[in-house]
Formats: C-alpha cells, sequence, structure tokens
C-alpha cells in the first residue's frame, strides 16, 4: 500500500509539475496579470515566526499586484486552535494559514484542495513545481495522495549542536580517550552519547557566564519536545535493534507506534537526563538553546533554525553541528487556504509567490526559517550562506518525520506523550509504566479515531 | 411583565449555558470532526470521567491546592488586618499598597512571579540564601512538589488582600465595649483575639472561605502561565485540565463531561460551607 501510494505522489508531482511546465512553459505567465482581477483585494496571512520576513515578501506581492496583505503573528501552540476556531466558525479573519500537522484541518474538511488553481493556467505559475518541494507528499497532500490542500512553507530539521572548543580541546580528547577507550567526537549512537555527556557532565567546567556546564540541555517541560524525543529516540532504538525502515511505519501509524521499543526510549531519556542542566523539567526548547549558547551545556539536540542565533555572543566561534545519533526530526510548515476566503484566488496567488524559490530563499537569508525547495537547498547562494549544508542535507535525509502528521488525532496523540514523559521524568511513573501508558492512550486515542 | 426582559436575559446568558454544557456532557463530539455534536453517547463519557486517572488525579492536585492556599491567606489576610486596625501613621497607604496584588491580573501575576522563581537570577533563591534558609538554589517550576509550592505562593500573595479587606470589615463591626471591657479585665491580646475577636470574624471567615473555595477551583491563568500544569501532572488543577481536554484535544464531548462534574464539585464543596454557615449562625443566635 505505501509504495501504491508513493507512485500516486509521484504520478501527481509530474502531473502538477513536469505536466504544467510543458503546457505553458512556453506561454509568458506573470503574476502582475494573473492578479488583476483581484487588484484591490485585502488579504491576512497567519504566520508562527518570521513575520518581518514574510511582511516584506507580502509587500513585495502588493506592490506587484496590488492586493494588500497583513501578515499576523500567531504563538507556536495556539496557531491550531485558533485556526480550528476561526474556519469551524466559518471566519474569514486568516485567508491563508500556517499549519505544520495537516491531519486535524484535513480530517475537519477545512482545507480545501489546490487542485483547480494548480490546474488553472490563469493562476498556476508554471514555475511552481510540486517535486521541488521537500518531502511534498508529507506536508502538502491530503491522505489520497492526489489532492493538494497545503503549499510548503519551510522545512525544518532537529540536529545535535556540540561545543566545538571542548571536543577539540587536546586535553579533553586525551582524557576521554583515556576514559573511554575511543575518540572524543560527535556520538553517533546514544551510548556514544551518554558517554560523551557523562563525561563533560563532571568535567568541572564553566560556561562563558560562570555557571557550571552539563553534558547536553535537554528541553524536559511539558510540551511538544517531550513527545518530539520521545518520537526520534523510540526511532532510533527501533532502528538500533532490528534495523527496520521507519519512514513508512511513523506517517502510517494506525498502530501504537514502535510498541516494542518504547521502553527502552524512556529507559535512555532517563538515564541521559541525569547529565542535563538540572532545571531540565521547567526548560522548554527556548530555554536550553539559551543554556547552548551561553557555553552551559556541551551538546544541545534542537532544530536548525538556531543557527541563526549562534551566529552571536561568545559561542559564535565555539560550536559545530551533526546528525543526532541514529535518527532525527523532520518537521516542517505549509500554508494552508482558508476554505471560507472571500478572496480564494488571489490568496492562492499570495502562497504560491511566498513558496516561490526567491522568497523560499529570502526566507532563509533574511530570517533563518529553513526552505522548502529542493533547488535552494542545491543553489550556490544558499550553500554559500550556509557553512553548514551538507551536514544539515545528512542530519534530514536521516530523520524520522514526526509522529502521525496525517491523523485528525495527531494533536491529542502528541499531548499525550507529552504529559506521560513529562510524570515520568518528574518521578510519577517508572519507564515501563509509562510506556503502558503511552500506548493504551494512544490506542484509545485512535480508537476513537477510526 | 416588568421583569420578563431582565429574566429572559438571564436565563439566556446564564442559565442556557449551562444547560448546553450539561446536555453535550452526554455527547460524542470532537471538534476536529465536526463542528456539531457527532452523537448521543449515553453515560459513556460519566463512564469514562470515573475510571479517568487523570482526571481524578487533576481533582485530587485541586484539592491539594486549596488546602494549602486558603488557610495562608486567611492567616496572612487577619494578621496585615490585626495590624492595621490600629492607629498607625500611614495606614491608608499601607492599606492601599497592600490591596494591589489583588488588583493585578493573574497573568501578569504569573509573569513577576515566574522572574521571582528563576534560576540562578531570580530573587527569591538570593534572599533566601542571603537569610540562610537555603543554601544551594531551589528550581521552583522544576519539581512536583515546589511547583505547587510556587503556584500557591503565587495565589496566596495575589489573594491575601482579599481576605485582609473582609477581616478589616469585620474588625471593624466589634463592638468597642466589649474590647474595653476585656482591657479593664486585664485579659491578653491572645485572650481578646480568642474570645472577642475570633468568635466576631467567624462568618466573616465562611465568608471568605466560601468565596476563594469557588474562585480557587476556577484556577487557571496562573497554572497555565507558570507551569503549564507541570513538571509531569504536578499542577495540573481541574480547570486546566478542562480546558486542555475541550480547546487542545478539542474533545468538546468529554470537556463538557469534566466542566459539569467541576461544576458539581464546587457546588457541593460550596453548600458544605453554607450548611456550615448556617448551623453556625444558628447556633449563635
Amino acid at each position: 500500500m505505501p509504495r501504491t501510494r508513493t507512485i500516486r505522489a509521484l504520478l501527481l508531482a509530474i502531473v502538477l509539475g513536469i505536466g504544467a511546465s510543458t503546457t505553458f512553459a512556453q506561454q509568458s505567465w506573470s503574476l502582475e496579470e494573473a492578479a488583476e482581477p483581484y487588484r484591490g483585494a485585502s488579504l491576512t496571512v497567519a504566520t508562527v515566526a518570521w513575520q518581518g520576513a514574510l511582511a516584506e515578501i507580502a509587500a513585495d506581492f502588493s506592490n506587484r499586484t496590488g492586493i494588500s496583505v497583513e501578515v499576523v503573528q500567531v504563538p507556536r501552540d495556539q496557531l491550531t486552535e485558533k485556526a480550528l476556531l476561526e474556519l469551524r466558525s466559518r471566519g474569514t479573519a486568516y485567508d491563508l494559514f500556517a499549519f505544520t500537522r495537516k491531519g486535524p484541518f484535513v480530517e475537519a474538511d477545512l482545507l480545501p484542495s489546490l487542485n483547480p488553481f494548480l490546474s488553472d493556467p490563469a493562476l498556476a505559475d508554471p514555475s511552481w513545481r510540486a517535486d521541488d518541494f521537500v518531502m511534498f507528499p508529507t506536508f502538502a497532500l491530503a491522505n489520497d495522495m492526489e489532492t493538494v490542500v497545503g503549499i510548503p512553507f519551510g522545512a525544518a530539521g532537529m540536529a545535535l549542536f556540540y561545543r566545538s572548543d571542548l571536543f577539540e580541546d587536546p586535553m579533553h580528547r586525551q582524557a576521554f580517550q583515556d576514559q573511554h577507550g575511543y575518540e572524543l567526537a560527535a556520538p553517533d549512537s546514544w551510548t556514544e552519547f551518554a558517554d560523551v555527556a557523562s563525561y563533560f557532565d563532571g568535567a568541572g567546567l564553566q560556561s562563558f557566564s560562570g555557571g557550571d556546564v552539563v553534558g547536553w540541555a535537554f528541553p524536559g517541560a511539558r510540551g511538544d519536545g517531550l513527545s518530539w524525543f520521545f518520537t526520534f529516540m523510540t526511532a532510533g532504538v527501533a532502528l538500533e535493534q532490528d534495523g527496520v525502515e521507519l519512514r513508512g511505519l511513523v506517517s502510517e501509524a494506525k498502530q501504537p507506534i514502535y510498541e516494542p521499543f518504547s521502553v527502552a526510549a524512556l529507559e535512555l531519556i532517563n538515564e541521559l537526563v541525569a547529565y542535563a542542566q538540572p532545571s531540565y523539567l521547567q526548560d522548554n526548547d527556548t530555554a536550553v538553546r539559551e543554556v547552548f549558547a551561553d557555553g552551559g551545556a556541551a551538546m544541545v539536540i534542537t532544530w536548525d533554525s538556531f543557527l541563526g542565533r549562534l551566529n552571536t555572543g561568545n559561542i559564535a566561534d565555539n560550536w559545530a553541528l551533526a546528525p543526532i545519533p541514529t535518527r532525527g526530526l523532520l518537521g516542517g510548515w505549509s500554508l494552508g487556504l482558508n476554505p471560507f476566503s472571500e478572496n480564494a484566488e488571489a490568496a492562492f496567488l499570495l502562497g504560491q509567490f511566498i513558496s516561490s524559490y526567491e522568497s523560499d530563499l529570502y526566507m532563509f537569508t533574511a530570517a533563518g526559517r529553513y526552505p522548502a525547495r529542493l533547488s535552494v537547498y542545491e543553489s550556490d547562494t544558499y550553500r554559500t550562506l550556509n557553512p553548514y549544508a551538507d551536514e544539515l542535507a545528512r542530519a534530514k535525509a536521516e530523520s524520522v518525520i514526526q509522529v502521525s502528521l496525517e491523523l485528525g488525532t495527531a494533536p491529542q496523540v502528541l499531548s499525550h506523550i507529552n504529559d506521560i514523559v513529562s510524570m515520568m521524568l518528574s518521578g510519577q511513573l517508572t519507564a515501563e509504566a509509562a510506556a503502558d501508558r503511552i500506548q493504551s492512550g494512544i490506542r484509545d486515542i485512535l480508537q476513537d479515531e477510526f | 411583565v416588568l421583569i420578563a426582559p431582565t429574566l429572559a436575559l438571564l436565563i439566556g446568558l446564564g442559565l442556557y449555558p449551562v444547560l448546553r454544557v450539561v446536555w453535550l456532557s452526554f455527547y460524542r463530539w470532537s471538534y476536529f470532526r465536526s463542528a456539531e455534536p457527532e452523537r448521543f453517547a449515553g453515560l459513556a463519557n460519566w463512564e469514562r470521567l470515573f475510571g479517568d486517572a487523570a482526571f481524578l488525579n487533576s481533582l485530587k492536585t485541586t484539592f491539594v491546592f486549596l488546602l494549602l492556599s486558603i488557610p495562608a491567606e486567611l492567616v496572612i489576610g487577619l494578621a496585615f488586618a490585626l495590624l492595621l486596625n490600629r492607629q498607625l501613621m500611614g495606614r491608608g497607604i499601607i492599606r492601599s499598597l497592600l490591596m494591589l496584588p489583588m488588583m493585578i491580573s493573574p497573568v501578569v501575576v504569573a509573569l513577576i512571579w515566574k522572574m521571582m522563581y528563576q534560576s540562578p537570577f531570580g530573587p527569591l533563591n538570593a534572599m533566601l540564601q542571603s537569610a540562610g534558609i537555603i543554601s544551594t538554589d531551589i528550581l521552583w517550576l522544576s519539581q512536583p512538589n515546589t511547583a505547587m509550592a510556587a503556584i500557591v505562593i503565587a495565589t496566596v500573595w495575589q489573594w491575601y488582600p482579599f481576605s485582609f479587606l473582609v477581616y478589616l470589615a469585620g474588625l471593624q463591626t466589634i463592638p468597642s465595649e466589649e474590647l474595653e471591657a476585656a482591657a479593664i479585665d486585664g485579659a491578653s491580646p491572645l485572650a481578646t483575639l480568642r474570645y472577642i475577636t475570633m468568635p466576631h470574624l467567624a462568618s466573616f471567615t465562611l465568608i471568605i472561605l466560601l468565596v476563594r473555595l469557588l474562585d480557587g477551583f476556577k484556577t487557571f491563568a496562573l497554572v497555565y502561565a507558570l507551569t503549564g500544569g507541570g513538571p509531569g501532572n504536578a499542577t495540573n488543577l481541574i480547570s486546566f485540565h478542562v480546558y486542555r481536554t475541550a480547546f487542545s484535544s478539542f474533545n468538546l464531548g468529554y470537556g463538557s463531561t469534566l466542566a459539569v462534574a467541576l461544576m458539581a464539585v464546587i457546588l457541593v464543596c460550596g453548600g458544605v460551607v453554607i450548611a456550615i454557615a448556617r448551623r453556625s449562625q444558628a447556633s449563635s443566635s
């Protein structure tokens, strides 16, 4: 079945991409002409970050089309809630909105098909090719793998960031070699990760501001971070033990995920937090980035957008990055069209413009948001601007996708995982009991779903 | 006829939403799946409620929170009321200043206390260390017990002015003859407090207890902004749990069941306090 869906997705990509380009390539398509009928319309885009850069792109769009655009920023953890409530009440506050989990919106029938727009020669930019986007089926297609419901808007990957000054210090290299019998380097496995974390945690080092240096900075506050860690660590354990192919397994999850491996993953998390910052239970992803930026941790696992923060302060010349041991996490944002928008065509044109090659590249250069287009990743401009392009490409290529993107109940599944992992970390559950509760809870949620 | 519009308004705004939530508590309704209630579920939501470990835990956590915070508010409020019931220089200003926390939005209170609890730069740890009470920083929001204490402290700080205000009003109703008679008889301040002041303040205590109990069950913003219900579910108070079920998981059917259950718990607790108040009134008269 997954193979059939992949083939159908590829066929669709061919239809949308190559088909469109061959049909219309010879014709001259221009945004100005396409937007002429909608001149004077007003649009609103809801985003979760990057408001400034997006507003600049929107201003460019407005100048060229006469369509005014307002960019509003909604807190990341409230976007699904706000968008769902808005759309359910047939509201038109947002014409385009960013989403990261398509499942709830697809299930609620709140993401209209973009196929009619993409096949309309008056609206479709012939250079807009579905096969140029990272994981287009995952982030933009409905479960039928034929209906385009999203416009890709950035693809983020997680990576391991580490203090290169410490890792390259001859004294530490020698001491680590003596202690563990192998060379100090970015860890390739969780066993190595634990060795490195424990070594630096006990080394008595000081951060740039004078605090203690811990082995790694861990976002243990009740929130999304815990389900991220659970997902890729469970996947990693599964991979180390069985060598199973994970991509399909995660996105096709109709059963509790990785059941045999979750206990081992939770035990691993329990073991590793011993080398994390003492405040890990109240620190989210933003907080751990600051711990690392202050030099307070030898390692941190976070999204690649962290690169933008690392160019300033004492950390600037003292870090490097590598893929996460075994498997990382790949996430992404898409733009959805409000089915009740009074300016759907204009909104589609704006979405298409935001996801154009130029805009995609600009969002990286101006705001550090990682591109959605493969052609941008391959461009000289991107590779010149990002010296870590190869490492990040490797990290992303080896990633698993966020759990159950296409399930309507994805938010419940993730929230459930967050709660249970948090209970385990605060000593309220053992790893075994937590794994059992995670699985039974997911079973209940999925039973409700199907 | 004249009161009909007011009555209609009261029913429309007050009674209808309550009845609607009660009605929804018998329905299966995921807002992701449907804009309308999906199907009648009978007692399924209620059956789930009584076996729902997360609900029972949030109920227990809420009672712990109330048992810790309300007595502290009563004691601190009473202490300040006794202190400021005397002739002091700047009494008016001090009274006004003491009222300030109650006037601040709970979200702002949460942010203030988030900064207070911060480690290593938060002033609370610094003060405790300089007073020699602790030797290393307490990670207030990181451990289940201290996170609950953190919520309680912030709540007490915000709401002791309420009991202060009510007690102050109560103190001013005590007949001065009784206090003078006690003084002439040579009663100590403690004896005066025990045998004259406290009996007079009993009904005021019950008023504070009732208001704060009803309000305490609804504590939301502090939890939302300070701990998010964590770590684990250590501060997952019932109102926050209802919110997450209904508006994060969008399980509006079961969320309604939780809301009705919360309403029932509040009614029972409020009823108990009112019954005690009536009994004490009857015995004193």
